[in-house]
């Protein structure tokens, strides 16, 4: 008898447990969804009527990451910014050729000392909380972004954002920045989003309480480690321009997008097959051939990163510009991009220091005849002049990043063929990230680092960044480049970066890389620029 | 009786503090943190410690476990870094996959086990017996992982039969639910089931050999009756006990499963959280595991008290 | 007189008590071979590490030489057992993942039968000492195993020999409360209690008097132990986070195979197979052997079964 009353009581108890559980659980929604802005639609002209695209429908796409927050101020990540950017607009944007074009600015001038940079904004944009976009947002959002994001402090130090009046906001810069304009317009990750002040006010360093943005699409719901759910914003205001990269005239095509965390590549391969998911945003590569046989399906083949080797130039054997040198001549890039990226379709040989879809830009021949040099007898004669005595080399990488660890055990292979002897860690990404910032720890990292829009914003530039670049010839090359009134002024001194970059040796460039996306047949208009464009896709199945 | 249970679950206390203390221990000595993961690929050291200092990752460590360990005494088991939710929220969350894939492997697992035990059992000795004792000692030589990547060449990948991964909760109808949970749960379950089948031939053979056996026997009881009323009846115990311990083994074995089926349960929500360095929602997870499997264990002895009065709960 | 008969008595005893000891020997070595799960287990195991063992001489290629152009081939004249995702020798890896996956389940049963026998026998023999041991242990034990491993692997560093040591710790538990409950029986022995009024130290006691009886459960143990650990550490380096790369070992080559499971089955297939056959055979041989050490003993013996 006693027995049984305990077992129910304990039943009781773990039921009124669970129950407690269910009235915990809030989902986190969009804020204000369908609230209708009074007065909205009308003092806008109706944008001219194009032959329309089939619209509606939605957009399943397996993504391969979870991002920490969307909020893009905190954090550099790329699926941040490859979901975030439907709900988040920026001042202005960049075009297919990287050209800055407006976006939420209307124009922009830049004063004659190249000090300030007055932007006019455009009117009756509004948030999709209903409220109108003024500069007092404006100067909120980008005043946090230059305070905390890793772009904004290296790029805009002392910089600040005010409201002239409702429509204007003024940039004051500490010194003439040439990129300045060219890092405003940069839609990867950490770009500078424009949010309202209020939610600026509340938040907390982990980021935003809500993501409330001026974007085509807004933001519905997040079911932690499944989905990022969006939906069309009924009133978004588009530009008239036709549509160019991230520039240009932005529409939701679909109702819905709902970016479901997939990080099984072959779960993607499989839910695309199985017609689950529209598009499939990175695939391995060796489910390519796979997915090409099939008449529903398409590959797409987009630009993803650099893969460098990073030297530790503080301590060990790499700290000589000689050792650094050796590697560079000794390396053979073509067979540690095969073993990175499997096919000659999806890694690009270049010897520029920014990346091959950027060489309509940023291209200079300095440096060609260094690049690739496979040179191993070279190598070993330069090892022997820095004093190489056969001591283990420590490598460092990632497994998190399929090509980052691949490339580093074809690297290592090679390392072996110059007399190297080493040693390779390989770790997760969080682990990476702390060791690395460890001079003790390693002598070469590999890593895949992201586009960046101009050259002063790459990673192995900045003297804190892990390799500890420290190149008195550089700083002057950077104070001269940022200095330069205006970027095509800069472009000359690229030319003198690009040579500096082949007998510093701050990283040996091994080449570019491609990632692979793949959809239905149904899916049109999708295209690529630092990450995918999910506006003006239509979906019609 | 009611001492007895007093007892049982004071004596849980220590256990899970020494849980609470390795657990959190192991997670901060592990390099990398929350701030890392949060600022992403290409933040620097600044950042990240900057961000430390505002999540209060930088107090001494003992000083972070009292500030956890009260809060979690208070019933609160605290905020994710990185998810904008409660820890709480969080493993209800992801519950549901996971119980509904130890149910079905639990299911699939005594579907298999009870019939062919019993088969084995009332037949010693035949080839049916030791086919299926061969079966049983296979089964417990391969680990479920293992399992599950020879079902997913097999069905997903050369019949195509079946998705690979994936999960659809219940909500989206019967059908689709299970399609998604069916390779996950035969081979968590089939594993198990090498196990209870063995437990429950061994049963009932002990039972088959009692004298009230014989004596129904030979007072004329009908086969099919005697075998199921009477000797499942009393073989049912030691099954249970084997059915508390798998079962408390499959709600912790889904981590390797579900992460080759990339279904979003508890199992995921560890291995992500170790990922991200989500420390609160890791120690708050491994904490509500172990209770689950300190507590399945606590109820099966109760059972055990509840089905057969003669069980002195006392026993070791 | 006295002396010389004496010497005679000992003389005839030590005689019979060599025939017994033949005579036992032959008596296990029968039951060893009429025990046909022993003697089946017995030869897996000399198989597979022969094939560890002698196999690296007798394969042609360099576990570690890559060759891009010959990514993924399926199993064939050239190689055996195919290529894997960077163009090396399956075959080649596999059996140079023997060694290691072998030797971190023999090393971890070896670390976690000491250190756990070490923890039984005190912890038994001292009651002060056994309430925060066992406490400990019950701690350990409550954590799922593997999340454990994960946990500890990712705190150490990512080395197989922190990967041994994070099994280790992970198995000690299992072996403490084996020995520590075989402890408990013996220490209340009458002679035990004899020896003690006689006042033999407490080492004395624990290591000539009750450690021997405490080793059969222990061997049985840790067979099973090398069994799990071969499992558990094929799981932590198929998630990722075991055994290092570019070293080879099971797990590993399931964690590649994993990546191309749609184009290139024989890498889950064959070392799938080896481990299945490698953890048969250790489980065949601790049922063996604790059928002859305790003929009583069945399936009552508390097994763990893990994952």
């Amino acid at each position: 008898m006693k027995a049984s009353r305990i077992v129910r009581t304990l039943a009781i108890w773990m039921v009124a447990a669970s129950l407690a559980g269910c009235g915990a659980q809030t989902a986190q929604t969009g804020q204000n969804e369908g609230a209708q802005p009074p007065g909205q639609g009308q003092a806008q002209p109706e944008p001219a009527k194009e032959p329309q695209a089939a619209t509606g429908g939605e957009l399943k796409i397996a993504y391969q990451a979870q991002p920490p927050t969307l909020d893009p101020h905190v954090t550099t990540s790329q699926a941040s910014a490859t979901i975030g950017r439907n709900v988040f607009e920026t001042l202005v944007t960049a075009d297919s050729k990287y050209h800055v074009q407006p976006m939420l600015a209307e124009s922009w001038e830049q004063s004659e000392d190249g000090t300030t940079i007055t932007f006019r904004l455009r009117q009756g944009i509004r948030f999709h909380n209903g409220k109108e976009m003024t500069a007092d947002d404006v100067a909120a959002s980008m005043n946090r972004w230059i305070q905390i994001s890793s772009a904004g402090k290296d790029h805009f130090t002392g910089a600040v954002f005010e409201a002239k009046d409702a429509q204007t906001a003024v940039l004051t810069l500490k010194q003439p920045t040439a990129t300045a304009m060219a890092i405003l317009a940069y839609g990867g990750g950490n770009y500078p989003a424009i949010m309202p002040k209020e939610l600026i006010d509340q938040a907390d360093p982990k980021g935003v309480k809500e993501y409330v943005g001026t974007g085509p699409f807004q933001f519905k719901e997040w079911k932690q480690d499944q989905q990022i759910h969006l939906t069309k914003y009924a009133d978004y205001q588009a530009r008239s321009e036709a549509a160019d990269g991230l520039a240009g005239k932005r529409e939701a095509r679909v109702d819905d997008i709902y970016f479901i965390f997939t990080p099984d590549s072959s779960t993607q391969v499989a839910g695309l097959l199985s017609g689950e998911f529209d598009i499939a945003a990175d695939v391995s590569y060796d489910s390519v051939q796979q997915l090409e046989s099939n008449p529903e399906i398409k590959v797409d083949v987009a630009p993803t990163g650099m893969l460098n080797l990073y030297f530790n130039k503080k301590k060990g054997l790499f700290a000589n510009e000689k050792a650094r040198q050796a590697i560079a001549a000794g390396i053979d890039a073509e067979s540690i991009l095969i073993a990175a990226y499997t096919q000659e379709k999806y890694y690009e040989l270049n010897h520029n220091m920014m990346m091959y879809y950027q060489i309509g830009q940023w291209s200079s021949e300095n440096g060609r005849e260094s690049y690739n040099q496979n040179n191993p007898e070279k190598a070993k004669q330069l090892l022997g002049e820095a004093g190489y005595n056969g001591e283990e080399i420590v490598i460092m990488t990632s497994r998190d990043y399929e090509d980052m660890y691949n490339g580093a055990v074809a690297f290592q292979q090679q390392l072996k063929n110059l007399g190297v002897k080493s040693k390779l860690e390989v770790y997760d990404w969080p682990t990476f990230t702390e060791l690395r910032n460890d001079e003790n720890k390693f002598d070469i990292l590999v890593i895949t680092n992201t586009p960046k829009p101009e050259p002063s914003s790459l990673a192995f530039m900045r003297k804190d960044f892990p390799g500890w670049t420290n190149s008195p010839e550089l700083d002057e090359l950077l104070v001269k480049f940022r200095g330069a009134p205006n970027l095509e002024k800069a472009m000359s001194v690229y030319d003198d970066i690009q040579k500096w970059f082949y007998e510093y040796v701050p990283v040996v460039k091994i080449g570019d890389g491609n990632s692979i996306s793949s959809s239905q047949k149904s899916v049109e208009g999708m295209t690529w620029l630092d990450g995918l464009i999910l506006w003006n896709v239509s979906n019609a199945k | 009786m009611n001492l007895y249970l007093v007892k049982r679950i004071l004596a849980l206390i220590p256990v899970l503090f020494v849980v609470s203390v390795v657990i959190f221990l192991i997670i901060h000595i592990t390099p990398g943190d929350p701030a890392s993961v949060i600022l992403g690929e290409s933040a620097t050291a600044q950042d990240v410690e900057a961000l430390r200092q505002q999540l209060g990752l930088d107090l001494p460590i003992y000083q972070q476990y009292m500030n956890w360990i009260t809060d979690v005494l208070r019933g609160d088991l605290g905020e994710s870094y990185f998810m904008k939710e409660s820890v709480s929220e969080a493993i209800f969350s992801h519950l549901q996959p996971t119980l509904s894939l130890a149910i079905l492997a639990q299911i699939i697992a005594l579907l298999i086990a009870i019939p062919l035990g019993i088969t084995a059992a009332l037949r010693r000795g035949t080839a049916a017996d030791q086919t299926v004792m061969g079966f049983s000692l296979l089964g417990m030589a391969i680990p479920s992982f293992l399992l599950a990547l020879f079902l997913i060449l097999l069905v997903g990948v050369k019949l195509q039969w079946l998705p690979v991964a994936g999960y659809k909760p219940l909500e989206a109808g019967l059908w689709n639910h299970l399609k998604y949970l069916i390779l996950p749960a035969v081979s968590l379950g089939a594993i198990q089931s090498a196990l209870i089948t063995r437990m429950t031939r061994s049963s009932m053979l002990e039972v088959l050999n009692m004298n009230y056996m014989k004596a129904a026997r030979s007072k004329g009881v009908k086969e099919r009756q005697l075998i199921y009323k009477h000797a499942l009846r009393n073989a049912f115990l030691p099954i249970l006990t084997v059915i508390g311990q798998t079962f408390g083994g499959l709600v912790t074995g889904a981590v390797v499963t579900e992460t080759i089926f990339n279904i979003p349960g508890i199992g995921q929500l560890i291995i992500n959280s170790v990922e991200r360095r989500d420390y609160e929602v890791i120690q708050g997870v491994v904490l509500f595991v172990t209770c689950v499997y300190v507590f399945i264990n606590l109820i099966v002895d109760i059972l055990y008290g509840v089905i057969d009065p003669r069980v002195r709960l006392e026993r070791k | 007189m006295d002396a010389l008969g004496s010497n005679a008595k000992r003389l005839e005893l030590s005689q019979v008590k060599q025939t017994l000891k033949k005579e036992q020997r032959r008596l296990q070595l029968r039951r060893f071979l009429s025990n046909k799960l022993m003697l089946t287990g017995s030869i897996i195991i000399v198989l597979i590490t022969a094939f560890a063992l002698v196999g690296p001489y007798l394969v042609s290629y360099d576990p570690y030489e890559m060759d891009p152009v010959k990514r993924l081939q399926p199993p064939g004249a050239e190689h055996l057992l195919g290529t894997d995702n960077f163009g090396r020798d399956l075959l080649t890896r596999i059996v140079y993942g023997a060694r290691v996956s072998i030797g971190v389940g023999f090393s971890v049963a070896l670390i976690s039968a000491a250190a756990g026998m070490v923890i039984g026998l005190y912890s038994g023999y001292y009651r002060a000492l056994d309430q925060v041991l066992m406490r400990i242990c019950d701690g350990l034990m409550a954590i799922p195993g593997i999340l454990l491993a994960i946990a500890l692997v990712a705190a150490l560093g990512p080395m197989t020999e922190n990967v041994i040591i994070a099994l280790g710790i992970v198995f000690i538990p299992y072996v403490a409360r084996i020995v520590r409950s075989a402890t408990l029986v013996v220490r209340e022995e009458t002679y035990i209690e004899a020896m003690k009024a006689q006042g033999a130290s407490a080492a004395r006691i624990i290591w000539m008097h009750i450690a021997p009886n405490t080793l059969s459960p222990l061997v049985v143990q840790a067979t099973f132990i090398f069994a799990d650990a071969i499992i558990t550490e094929a799981a932590l380096s198929f998630l990722g986070a075991g055994v290092p790369t570019p070293d080879p070992s099971w797990g590993n080559i399931l964690y590649d195979g994993k990546l191309v499971i749609f184009k290139a089955w024989w890498m889950t297939v064959f070392p799938g197979i080896l481990i299945i056959l490698t953890v048969m055979g250790l489980n065949f041989a601790g049922d063996g052997i604790r059928d002859m050490v305790d003929p009583h003993s069945s399936l009552s013996f508390k097994r763990k079964k893990k994952k």
